[in-house]
Formats: structure tokens, sequence, C-alpha cells
């Protein structure tokens, strides 16, 4: 500490003398130059502080336009007319350094990598770009850099725990499973809850084609002041994703390979045969008969002890090979890119392969003319196994049952249960998606200052599903066996035409805006075809089987979007920046009335580090900047045609009888009624931020505190069912979203061999605050109270405290504190008297809880009578959680010495509680056949007067008092929180003499590790999953448990 | 390129991107529904419509076509059949199935859910609405198909009111289509009465004026005769409701039988003549479940294709092998010992009392066991099943009740006997001496319904309707909810009976109803 504060010292000082010395050698080496004019011919090598030489390194002879680039080998040669001269070396993320050529024939030049990112370029929607000093909204990033360190294979695993404000959750295991991400709470109920993606400039609802190996930049706008320029859609947040590009110079050839194995990260215990044993007596009250005690002792059918977590879970294998090529010469620069994951997930058969090509080119055809295109097209298969009938089943099929049948086959449904390891080997769900995307983008520099830019692009999405279920698993292997194959294609195209304009007036003053129009389209049509009894199952073609009709149905639907939008920025001296933007968005998806929104933002920043009265901060602060941006956003994602009642047709809207009868078709008014007065859902975000970089870059410190107000939520109405209708599309009511978030980054530790890099990122966020609810809108959905006043994601359950000892136990004073009884005899039927929880006798009024018209007795869960009528029904329930995160954190440190490289990544999130539906569900014991979980064998009541967690477990009982409450029971809400160490990353830079034979230019070989620590008092399978009802986030009803990984590569660049 | 040509293509690109696009495409017609608008223009548009109604109604009866929620089909078993003496839950059954056998619904019963009726009725008042608009754009249109079609729909929207008033007593009245979603749409319960006397009857009339008389009509709709039919079963209802008319609507039930009689069945021929039903003969006794359409007895039946509905996997379905309801035991029992003299038994039942053979209805099936029983066709769902809603053999019956409750014991026990008779045979009938008054008489008639409409949906209905609950289920129920020693084996039948009665009659509002509109109180004794 003593040490690294004496270097920042040091360094503070250096920065000082700079700043003077600088200029006036500037000066001296400008005048001396004019004197002079001999050629030298000069050469050198550039390398990086590793030693690595750098390629395409720019040198330009200062106050001169002569200057040449490095070679493939980090070369150059360059002649100067002065021994005088000054080269100005500088490549992007270091520093660039000025280097005076005296006598020297060859001047070697080694570049320090810059620590402040204050330079960097970022990219800010539809042909502009601000450098990162200049931003007055909120914007997180993630390079290409922290991408390679952690080698993600979705856009979410990229951003898990990167950036402030930003929730990315991946279900760990599931190979298929894209992640969702959702910045700074919820805004949206809809599906439109996810951010809107915009890749090299156009707008898209998904990134999943992409391979994050491919991506330059991912900026993340949080706020409005960036996101206005999308305001059609950017309510939820923007992510810009920037592919990689070519690169001047000769062909770059890069290549990585990594192999993963995982294995299961948290295992459960299931039920063993001993355990169910056990349980059966009891709950057939001891005696060991009896219909579900199993009887045979001899059958070997039955007298299993299998442990299906065990069969059922593998070791993992993933595989990834990624080629890069990039490269170009003057005005043609190239970048490609092929990448193969095949990913064989911890269930037995569940896999993902994906292949994905990238190809970006860019042609500068003329000073002036440019045109870019992007191509990628992506093919995703596997096997989705169907976690309810697998990792679900574990814990519902007897352990005692064979898996086989005597002929050695796999047995299907046994004891009205599905064989877990026959649905994941011989059941088949096999998603596969064809994504391609082009854009082709034309820019014309019109002026020196005024820039035209077309594009089109088109995007489709060609999606089918095959599934089959074959005869030996269907109940009692008699059939029929069936399978479905389902196309959907979406179809996205769009076209922009903007202005760009930037100009300097003086020295002082700034102006950047940018101008035009876009329109686009979706399309979506889709296809169902439904097959039963096949006559081989080795043949899924229509001929082999017959057509189920009830199975045959095909949808179309579409929606389009006009927008015109204009940002301009103005700066003064970087000192004062101002910057607006209006929208205005025409959607199909609203009525007449309705159609346009306008959507207008503003921001400010001021650089308080370039007053005069902040002098004295400049030994330790390089750069501070105050903000604030306030702005509004939009949100169109309802029905397509949700503003208009329609009438709807018989058969294809709905699976089963699809309102034909005696062979007509029936025609009816759709059950999701049409809303004229539909309109825009809007999100007013303001921003306060500061931005502080301290220590010549070493500290970089952004708190920012954000308030997100939604207005006119879109949401569906539930109707009154007497209506005979569903539900309608309504502008339900206001949310209000706040939090503060807090990123750090710094470099405690730099010598010349070891460094230590460390950025952590804090969110606090209050989530989901229902500022005003429609009244028509439906308070309690499943487990859920959504209330004026109340958050999203509150629990509104039935509050257990305990199991009642004895029949006696059910007593409860006037007031509704529940008596402690004494004096109780044996079979907890009488009590001699009555004490208060505080020992006092008590001997007034007593009165008993009823549940279900029943007197709760011993072994009935005692719940919570809120509002004292002696009656435990719905009107008990009371909000005793959320489901949203309070604090969510991330942690990501490198530590490097010499070769070496290390990164830490921590993710964290706290405050939340999550209902564990599964074992809720376990628990209910509603089959005969399926045993509850060990907790419940083990700490149920079984006789009067055992102190329990878990009621009565008597098969004649079964839940007659209501003690289990499904969905509404307190006992298994249970805390979410969680501490992550998500991944660990160890590298090593070969050094060149090994590898210089093989002519490669560096060879990187790393080890790493997933999910390899989590600290959480969560019981099931893991606290951390995707939800898919944003209304209901933290309801696990059985997820792909997570994978613990650990694997090996190699990185080899040519 | 010049600057000039530069400046022009951006103009061009900037103008078609930009001020091309107009309203026009941001206004786009809808692909997969039409305006309501647009429709109802011709005689398709008003089949289409019938359709619609009929297909939600065949949903709430045999079901979704596919295992649902509460187990297996729709609610027609479930209402009238499973909280009556013959039926009771499986091993296999969910907590709504046993619910209704031990008489302890809960409002979270699954099958408490008036949703798929209101669907009929909202349909219905649609049709009202909108049919006779088409007259003015299809000239094929006469007023006798626009007519018809309008006494289906009064019918239809009668018919789902009647089982409204039945299965929940008071209810929200809706005689109009919800279509404007700006509109509340909370609206609290009307009285049960009030609905039988300002719905369900003036709608039934209506439609009787409506429907063209004398015509052959299709089993599979509501006919003359079906309208006929509902309006007599109303009346028996209305009779025993609270504020009812008692006699005076029996009277009114057998005015409307003896206009059913005017009509016509299936076949062409008369429903009665000279007072007497037309019969179906107890050879092709069967022919009223799997061929209603080749018989003079069926007034009208609910169709089923499982090629486009689906599975018709009704409660006591003998597809499936885990079926949620089964026969009672002792019901079947004593029904099984008169295998020999009642030709029903073996057309209607499995007379082994185990597992696959107890929980299987074989009514409604092309299949008849013997008395060893027959195993079922497992796995095989593609059976059509055609639920009678009414046919002259329960109408005959009925007659019988609205006869003894009027004091005509000789109409009624000539009535009893036609069904009695075909059963068992002429040596079989009931004399006069046996049944002495209107008491024995209608639990002679509530007997003989016991088998032969078995698994009609009616059962239920009928107790509730002749004040027989407790005497025929209290003792079922004590055995039901008797508690059986683990050890002994030994069952001691509980004391209490039916629980709450009448209150019980009725079925819990559901809490989904119960949320959505917060108008809805929930029925006492929930």
């Amino acid at each position: 500490m003593e040490r690294s504060y004496t270097l920042l010292k040091s360094r503070a000082r250096n920065a000082i003398l700079n700043l003077v010395l600088v200029p006036l050698l500037l000066a001296a080496c400008y005048t001396s130059s004019m004197a002079q004019s001999t050629l030298i011919k000069i050469t050198g090598t550039v390398k990086d502080t590793k030693g690595e030489t750098l390629i395409g390194v720019s040198l330009l002879v200062k106050g001169t336009k002569i200057g040449v680039a490095t070679d493939i080998d980090g070369k150059y040669a360059l002649t100067v007319s002065d021994p005088k001269a000054v080269l100005v070396v500088s490549y992007i993320g270091y520093i660039t350094k000025e280097v005076p050529v005296g006598d020297k024939k060859v001047v070697d030049v080694v570049l320090t990598e810059a620590e402040s990112t204050l330079s960097e370029v970022v990219v800010t929607g539809y042909g502009q770009t601000v450098k990162k000093s200049d931003i007055v909204g909120s914007i997180g990033s993630v390079s290409a850099k922290q991408i390679k360190e952690r080698s993600p294979t979705s856009i979410a695993e990229a951003l898990e725990g990167q950036i402030a404000g930003v929730q990315a959750v991946t279900d760990g295991g599931d190979p298929l499973s894209p992640g969702t991400i959702q910045i700074r709470g919820m805004s949206s109920l809809n599906s439109g809850n996810g951010p809107l993606y915009v890749i090299d400039g156009i707008l898209n609802d998904n990134a999943s084609f992409l391979d994050p190996q491919d991506i330059a930049t991912i900026e993340v706008l949080k706020d409005a002041a960036s996101a206005a320029i999308y305001g059609v859609r950017g309510a939820n947040g923007v992510i810009l994703i920037t592919t990689k590009g070519g690169v001047d110079g000769k062909t770059r050839l890069n290549t990585n390979y990594y192999h993963l194995f995982g294995r299961l990260a948290h295992k459960l215990q299931t039920t063993s045969a001993r355990d169910l044993t056990y349980y059966r007596r009891i709950e057939n009250g001891g005696a060991g008969t009896g219909a579900a005690v199993n009887p045979d002792s001899v059958s070997t059918f039955d007298n299993e002890d299998n442990d299906y977590q065990n069969l059922l879970y593998r070791t993992g294998n993933k595989d990834n090979i990624n080629l890069s090529v990039a490269g170009g010469q003057k005005g043609l620069l190239y970048y490609g890119s092929l990448n193969y994951i095949n990913d064989q997930s911890i269930i037995i058969n569940s896999y993902a392969r994906s292949f994905t090509s990238l190809f970006n080119v860019d042609f500068q055809a003329s000073d002036k003319f440019k045109i870019t295109n992007h191509i990628s097209a992506n093919y995703i298969t596997g096997n989705a196994v169907d976690v309810g009938n697998t990792a679900s089943t574990v814990f519902q099929r007897n352990p005692w049952v064979s898996l086989y049948r005597p002929d050695g086959s796999m047995a299907g449904y046994v004891e009205s249960k599905r064989n877990p390891v026959a649905y994941a080997l011989l059941g088949e769900n096999v998603p596969t998606t064809y994504t391609i995307q082009d854009d082709i983008i034309a820019s014309y520099q019109i002026y020196k200052d005024l820039r035209f830019t077309g594009s089109a692009s088109g995007r489709l999405d060609d999606f089918d599903r095959e599934t089959f279920i074959p005869l030996s698993i269907t109940s009692g292997a008699v059939g029929p066996n069936s399978g479905t194959s389902f196309v959907d294609n979406k179809l996205l195209y769009d076209l922009q035409a903007f202005f760009n304009y930037t100009k300097t007036f003086g020295t002082d003053h700034t102006l950047t805006a940018v101008a035009g129009f876009s329109r686009d389209r979706h399309n979506d049509n889709g296809f169902n075809l439904a097959l039963q009894n096949y006559l081989s199952e080795a043949i899924r073609v229509s001929s082999v089987a017959s057509l189920v009709n009830t199975g045959i149905n095909s949808t179309a639907t579409y929606s389009s979007t006009e927008s015109m939008f204009a940002r301009a920025q103005y700066a003064y001296k970087d000192k004062y920046i101002v910057n607006g933007t209006f929208r205005r968005d025409g959607s199909s998806r609203f009525g007449d009335q309705n159609k346009w929104g306008d959507f207008t933002a503003a921001g400010f920043a001021w650089r308080i580090s370039s007053e005069k009265f902040m002098g004295w901060s400049k030994k330790f602060l390089d750069d501070a900047k105050v903000r604030y941006s306030i702005g509004t956003l939009g949100n169109d994602k309802e029905t397509d045609f949700g503003y208009e009642t329609l009438l709807n047709f018989g058969v294809g809207t709905v699976v089963t009888n699809s309102g034909v009868y005696n062979g007509n078709n029936g025609v009816y008014v759709s059950p999701n009624l049409g809303n004229p007065t539909l309109h825009w859902e809007k999100t007013t975000i303001q921003n306060f931020g500061v931005d502080l970089t301290m220590f010549g870059g070493r500290l970089t410190v952004t708190p920012e505190y954000y308030i997100k107000l939604t207005n006119g939520l879109l949401s569906s109405q539930i109707l009154p069912e007497e209506t005979g209708l569903k539900s309608g599309p309504i502008n339900l009511g206001n949310i209000s979203n706040h939090g503060f978030e807090l990123t750090v980054g710094g470099t405690p530790v730099r010598t010349k061999n070891f460094s230590w890099n460390l950025n952590g990122n804090v969110t606090f966020q209050d989530a989901g605050l229902i500022t005003y609810l429609n009244p028509t809108a439906t308070a309690i959905q499943g487990s859920y109270l959504i209330t004026q006043g109340g958050h999203i994601g509150d629990f509104y359950l039935l509050k257990n405290q305990g199991v009642y000892r004895w029949d006696v136990s059910n007593e409860y004073d006037a007031s509704g504190n529940r008596l402690l009884p004494i004096g109780v005899n044996a079979a907890g039927t009488t009590a001699t008297g009555y004490t208060e929880a505080d020992g006092t006798p008590y001997t007034g009024v007593m009165h008993q809880l009823t549940r279900n018209g029943k007197i709760l007795n011993g072994g009935s869960t005692i719940w919570q009578d809120v509002n004292n009528d002696g009656v435990i029904d719905e009107n008990d329930r009371q909000v005793l959680g959320n489901g949203v995160p309070k604090v969510l954190f991330g942690v990501n440190t490198f530590l490097t010495y010499k070769n070496w490289t290390m990164n830490f990544l921590f993710n964290a999130s706290f405050g939340n509680k999550i209902y564990n539906s599964i074992a809720n569900g376990l628990n209910v014991e509603s089959s005969n056949y399926t045993p509850p979980t060990v907790a419940a064998i083990y700490n149920s009541w079984i006789k009067p007067g055992d102190i329990a967690t878990y009621p009565n477990m008597s098969g004649a009982v079964k839940d007659t008092y209501g003690s289990i409450a499904n969905g509404e029971n307190s006992l298994y809400l249970e805390d979410g929180a969680f501490i992550r160490l998500s991944s660990v990353k160890l590298s090593y830079n070969l050094p060149a003499a090994i590898f210089s034979k093989i002519k490669a230019r560096s060879v990187n070989i790393y080890a790493y590790g997933n999910n390899l620590l989590t600290w959480t008092n969560y019981s099931w399978y893991d606290p951390e999953f995707t939800t898919t009802n944003p209304l209901q986030p933290g309801f696990d009803s059985g997820k792909y448990p997570r994978r613990r990984e650990a694997g090996f590569g190699i990185n080899i660049g040519f | 390129m010049k600057m000039k040509n530069i400046l022009t293509i951006a103009a061009v690109l900037v103008i078609a991107i930009g001020f091309g696009s107009c309203k026009k495409d941001i206004t786009l017609t809808p692909t997969s529904g039409v305006l309501i608008s647009s429709y109802f223009t011709n005689q398709n548009d008003i089949t289409a419509s019938l359709a619609g109604i009929y297909s939600a109604f065949q949903e709430e009866t045999t079901g979704a076509g596919s295992a649902n929620d509460e187990g297996y089909g729709g609610r027609y078993n479930y209402w009238g059949d499973v909280r009556g003496d013959a039926f009771t839950s499986s091993t296999f059954s969910t907590y709504s199935v046993i619910e209704m056998a031990h008489n302890t619904m809960e409002f979270s019963n699954s099958a408490a859910d008036w949703s798929g009726l209101y669907k009929v009725i909202s349909r219905t008042n649609l049709a009202i609405q909108y049919y006779p608009q088409v007259q003015n754009t299809d000239p094929n249109v006469t007023p006798t198909i626009l007519n018809n079609a309008l006494a289906q729909a009064y019918a239809m929207r009668a018919e789902s009111y009647f089982y409204v008033v039945r299965v929940w007593g008071d209810a929200p009245m809706w005689t109009t289509p919800y279509l404007d979603i700006t509109q509340s749409a909370l609206k609290p319960r009307t009285k049960a009465l009030t609905l039988v006397d300002s719905v369900i009857i003036p709608d039934l009339t209506k439609a009787y004026s409506l429907i063209q008389k004398g015509q052959t009509p299709t089993v599979w709709y509501v006919g003359e005769g079906a309208i006929c039919s509902i309006l007599a079963d109303v009346y028996m209802w209305r009779a025993s409701m609270t504020g009812g008319a008692g006699t005076a609507d029996y009277q009114n039930a057998i005015v409307w039988y003896n206009k059913l009689f005017a009509a016509k069945g299936p076949t062409g021929a008369l429903y009665g003549t000279a007072g007497t039903p037309n019969l179906e003969t107890a050879a092709n006794w069967k022919n009223l479940f799997i061929n209603p359409t080749q018989s003079a007895e069926p007034i009208w039946s609910i169709y089923w294709d499982y090629t486009v509905n689906g599975c018709a996997c009704v409660p006591v379905f003998v597809g499936l092998s885990n079926n949620y309801v089964q026969l009672d035991a002792n019901f079947q029992a004593t029904w099984k010992k008169q295998y020999k003299t009642d030709m029903r038994v073996a057309k209607s039942i499995d007379t082994l009392s185990t597992l696959n053979h107890i929980n299987l209805l074989y009514k409604y099936y092309n299949l008849t066991p013997n008395a060893t029983g027959i195993t079922p066709v497992a796995g095989n769902l593609n059976f059509n099943v055609y639920l009678p809603m009414y046919r002259m053999g329960d109408v005959t019956l009925e007659y019988a009740e609205a006869s003894a409750q009027t004091g005509d014991l000789a109409t009624a026990l000539k009535y009893l006997n036609l069904i009695h008779v075909r059963a068992y045979g002429a040596a079989a009938a009931y004399t006069a001496a046996q049944l002495p008054t209107a008491s024995a008489m209608i639990d002679a008639i509530l007997q003989e319904d016991l088998y032969e409409t078995l698994g009609e949906g009616k059962r239920f209905f009928q107790l509730i309707r002749t004040n027989r609950v407790h005497t025929i289920m209290d003792p079922i129920l004590n055995l039901r909810n008797g508690v059986t020693d683990p050890i002994t084996l030994i069952t001691t039948p509980a004391t209490t009976g039916f629980i709450d009665a009448p209150n019980r009659y009725y079925w819990p509002v559901s809490q989904s109803a119960l949320n959505a509109n917060t108008l809805l109180k929930q029925n006492p004794g929930y």
C-alpha cells in the first residue's frame, strides 16, 4: 500500500511535468524542423510491454502528414527529413508516445497499455460515436478483451456480473437456454421486458445468433439520453453490439479451442427405498401392509434402490472451436469467423450444437464513399430434454421401481410415474434454428462535416421443432407413439436513412448531430403438424403415420414501425456538454388515434475538473464530470392487433376441441378482447451520475442514481369470467424503479512484472413499485399479489407458524394469540388449562381456527389468522417477501505476473426470496405414488406431541385440513441470496521462442472454471434461474440444474 | 460519382424511406381474425356462429379434447353424476374429484368454474344481436332460416343459464355481448329465480315460437322437441326452488311434455302419439348412445368427432386406465345381481369390481361386457362419445314424476312402467298396489332413473329436485367419509351425512371467478 501510494505520487508529478514540458518541446521541434531538410531513413519495431510485437501501429512524423503503419512483424520503415523529428506513435488502447528520432537509424518503441479509458470511443447508435469522456448518459461497456477472459457462449453470460444495474441471468445447465437480461429493474410486464438489441445498427429482439467471440464491444444504454434515439422499443434499455471488423495489414488468423467438463453443481438428497418404506409405513398408520406399501419382497422389479439423480446426470463435455481471420489493405477490410460449439450437457442425451459464421467487409470505395456489409449465419440444434419429465421426475418416481422391463428394455410409466432415464434417452424434442442476418450500410461524406448513411438489412429466423415420443415410454407401452413438427418463420427487415453532422467551430465549440428516418417490419408465420401411430419409429415423415387433425394449424401475424429521429450534442471546451434527442414512432400495434408516440430526452454534463477552482485536485484527479439526463422511452410490445376485437375461427387456434361441431368450423369473439384505447407505454428515466478518473487513470469511480417511471404499463387484464372472454390488453398502471449503482475500476498494483486490476459494481435497487394500478386489474396472480403500493414480485402467502402438537393446541385468546395447553393427555385431546405464551394462565374466552370447514387438529399446519376471524382462508394471505433482488454485485479481478494472467469473477444478489414450488408440489401427496421430499419424510408430524416442521403425513388425512397449501405456504419461501464464484481463468502466454517455429504470432493456453463455488441458503438446485413471466420472479417450478465446469483451452494467433 | 448525383440519390433514399411512408404502412389488416363489423353477412356466417356456440357447449359437457385440470372430460358427469349415489372417486382421483364424491368441496375445486357456460352465453348473445342483419345482405336467408338459427341461440342461452342456476344458484346476468373493454364488466349475482323467470323461461318460450314446427330434427342440434324438453325440465326444477310455484310448475311441465309429443324425432316419427311416448325397443336400447341419429327416442345429443375434437375423455372413459371416477361399489354390487333380469346391466357397466373394470362405463361404447367383464381398449383414445342431453326415456320418467307430484298416480305408474317394463320385461311391471302413495311412486321413479339414466349427467339434479338428497346420500356419504383403522382395516362410518344442506346443494363459486369479479360473493357454506 505504502509503495503503491509513493508510486502514485511520482506518477502524478510526472503528469504535471509532462503538461508543462511537452508543449515547450513541441515548439522547439517545430522550429528546428524548419531549418534542416536532410532525408534520414529509419526503421524499427513496435512492441508492447510484454514484448509482443504490435501490428498496425500508426507512426506519424509530428507536424507533417508523413506516416506509416507497422507490418505483421511490428516493423516499420520511414523516412524523415530531420534528426530532430519526433515520431507520434499511437495505437488504440495504448498510450500515445512521442519519440524523438535523434541520430538513431533504428528506433524501437515500446508502447504501454492505456489504463485510462477516457479516450476510448463509445458507439451511441445511428453512425454516432462519442468519446467516453464526453458521455452524458449512462452507458456500460463490455469489451472484446473482457469477453475473451471468460469464453462465454451467450450474450447473457458475457454480461453476467459485468455492469452495474444489469441483471443477466443464465440457466447454467441448459445448453439451449439463452438466458435473460434485465436492465435497471422491470419497467414492463409484457414479453417486452427484455432489452432491445442493436446489432451493427440493426434493431433486433435478441442476439442469440451471435457468438460472443465475434463481438468487439457491447454497450448497454441504461438511461433515456442514451436510449431515446431508439425510442420505439428502448424502454427496457438498449444493448448495442458491434461485431469485430477487419484491420489494415496482413491477414491475421486466430484460432481458439477449449474443452469444458461439467458436473451437476449441487446434488440434492433423493428419496431412497429405505426412506420410502419408512414413509409408506407411517403414512399407512404404522402398518406393514396397505396398497401403497410395497408388498412384494421378492419381486426384482419392485426391489431396486435407484438414485435417479445419479442415473440421469453425467459428466458434460463442451467443445468450442473458433477460427477467425481479419485483415485488409487500404480501403478494404474484412473480418470473418467460424465458430462451432458442441455442448453435451449434464442430463443424458441433452445437447446443443451450433455453428456460427460471420463475415464483415468494409469497403472504402473513395475518400467519401464507404460501403459495409455484415452477414452472419447461425445454425443451432440440440435435444431440449423436457425438465418436467426428467429432472423433476427424479423426485417423483419411487426409487424401488426398476428402470428396466424383464426383457431388458427401458420401462416407461410405472406406478403412474415416468422413467426419467427412459424419457431423457428416448424422448425427442429437437429445436433447430437457422438464422441469417445481412446488413448493408452505405455512407457518403457529402461535405467535410456532413455524412449520409443508408442501410438495408434483413433477418430471417427459420425455427423448427421436432418432437417424438416412442411407443415404449407411453403409458403401458401401448401407445400411440406420437410426434409433432413445428415450423416458424420470422422475417424482419429494416431500412434506415440518416445524416450525421460533426463540426468544430473555432476551438471551443463542437457540435455533432444525427437526423433520419427508419422503418421496419416483422412477419411471423408458423405451421404445426401432429402425427401418431407411426408404423416405423425410424421415420418421421407424415406418410408413416396418421395425421392428428387437432394438432394441425398455421398462424400468421405481422407488425410494422415507422420512425423519425434526431439527436444533437454540443460541447463547449469539453467542459459543458448538452445533448438532446427527439424521436417520433408510429406502430401498427395501436389504433388510429394512438399510433404515434413522441419520445424526447435531454442530457447535461459538466466537466468540473476543467474548472479553475478545481485546481487543487489536479494532483490526484485526472477527470471529473457530473451529468444528468432525463427523457422518455416507449414500448409497443403488445399483441399485434390488440387494439381490435376480432372474430376467431374454429380449427387452428387452440390445440384441442378447436371450435368444430358436427363438421362445421365455428366462429366466435376472440377470448382476448381488443382495446381501441390502447396506447404507448412510456418510461421516463432520470439519471444522475458522476464520473471520476484518478491517479493517472488507475482508479475510476462512477456513482449513479436513477429514477425510472413507467406510465401506461402494457399488460393483459383478466376479464370477469361472466363475459365469456378471458382477457384484454390494457394500459394497466404505473411502475417506479429507482436505484443506486456504483462502478469502481482500479489498478492497485502495477509493476514491471506484476499487475493487479480490480473492477467492481454494485447495484441497490427498489424495483417494481406499483404506483398506480387500474382498478380492474386482477390482484392475486398465483402466489403473488399485484396491488397499488406493492411491488412486482410480492409473494402473497399464508404464514406458516409450525405444526400443532396436539388437538388442544389449536386454542386462541380473544385477541388471536395462540395459547399453550398444559396438562395434555396422551392423545392430545384434553388439557387441564391454558397459558399465554409468556406463561400467564388464561381462563378467558377461547376460540379455535378452522380451515376448509374443519377445526384444525394436532398435525395441522399453524397458519397465522391475520384478520382474527377464526377461519383460515384466502383473506389470511399476506405479503411475505419479494422475488426481485435488492442488491446485485459483481467483482472482476485480473492478476498478471509476467506471462501469467489470472481472472476471477464473483457475482452475487441479495434481498430476494424464492418460492420452492417443486418441494411444495412433492409434499402435496396428490398421487399415491409420489414420495415427498426427504426433509418431509423425517420431519413430519406423526403422533400427538410431535414437534414437527411438516404436517401430519398420515395417508388417511392427506391434505384434508389444508395443511399443504400448494403455492401459498410460507414454509416454502426461502432466502434467494447467493454469492457465486462464477468464473476463474488462468492463462499463460507462451514465450515467443517456443512457438516462433510454427510461425505463430502468439500462443496462449488457459485453464478455467465456471460456477466453482456458490454460497447460498437456498435448498433446491440453484437460486439463480430465468423467469419467463416478469410478474412472477423467483418462482422455482423446476429448472435445468446448473453445472459446475472446469476445462482448458488454447488460443493461437498467426 | 459526382456530388450532384450523390445528393440526388441521398434525397431519393430519404424520400423513399421517410416521406414515402405514410399511415397506411403502419395500418395493417389482421391476419388471423376478422372484425365483427365485416362479418354476419351471409348464411355461412350464421352456420359458423352456431357451430361456435355448440362447440363451446360441447367442450363444457364432453371436455376440451384431452385430460384437463380436473382429471378427464367436461363437467357433464361431474355436475350431474359424481356427487350422486352411483359414482365415486377412484384410486387415481384428484382432490377435486374426491371432494365431489365426499361432499367436501372447496372453492378451489377445479370443476366449480362457470366460465365455460358463460362462454356459451356470450356467443349466444352475439348471435342474437347480429343474426338479424344477415337478411340485409343475403337474400337466401329466409325468415324461417333466420328464426331457426335464432331459436337455437335463445335455447342454448337458456340451457346454459339453466346449468348455472342448478349448479351455483344466483349468478350474474348477461344478455348482451361484452365487447367494449373500456366499460366495467363487473356485475353482482342475480337471484336464481329471477334468472329462471326473466331469462330462461322467456328465452325458451321465444325459441319455441321461432322454431319451425313439425320438422325432422338433426339430433345434434336443439330442435322443437329439445326446446320443449328443456322448458319442461326448467319448470320441474323451478317447482323445487325456494319461491317456486310447486304444483303450478309441474302443471306447466306437463303442458310442455305434451307439446313435445307433437314434435318429430330424428327418424321423422312423432315423439308421442295419443299420450304414449315413442321409445326405442329393448333390443336396440344401446342405439340411444352409440347411434342416436338412427333411433326415434333421442331428442338432443352432443356430437363428437375425435379426429377434430380430440379425445372424448369423459371421466368414465374406456380408453384410459387411470380414470378418476368409478362406480360406487355398493351400487355396482346391487345392480349386477340383476344381470339376468335388467337388460341394461350388460349394456351399461362392467360387472367386475376390480381396477380397470369398476372405473369404466360401457354405455357410450359399442362394447358389451359379459359376466366376466371386458378388457378395456387401453390407450385407444379414438372413441366418439355422444352424450344425451334429453331423450324420450328420461323425459318419460320426468313426466311420471310430474304426474306423481300433481297427484296423478295412474299416469305416473303408466309412464314409469313404460321404462321399467322395457328393461325387465312385462312380467316385472309395477302394480298400483305396490306404489300406493306419491312418495312411494317418486322413490320408484328415482330408482328407475338411477339405472336408466346412469351416467347421463342427471342424477344429482334428480335428487335435489325430489328432495331426496338426505334419504339417499346420507348413508352413502357416511360410508364414504368413514374412517378406516389401518391395522384392523375396520371402517367406522361417519355420522354427519350430507353436511350443510341445502347450502351445499350448490357448488362453490371458483376462486378465479371471485378474483376476476370483485362484486361476486361466495355461496354460503364455502
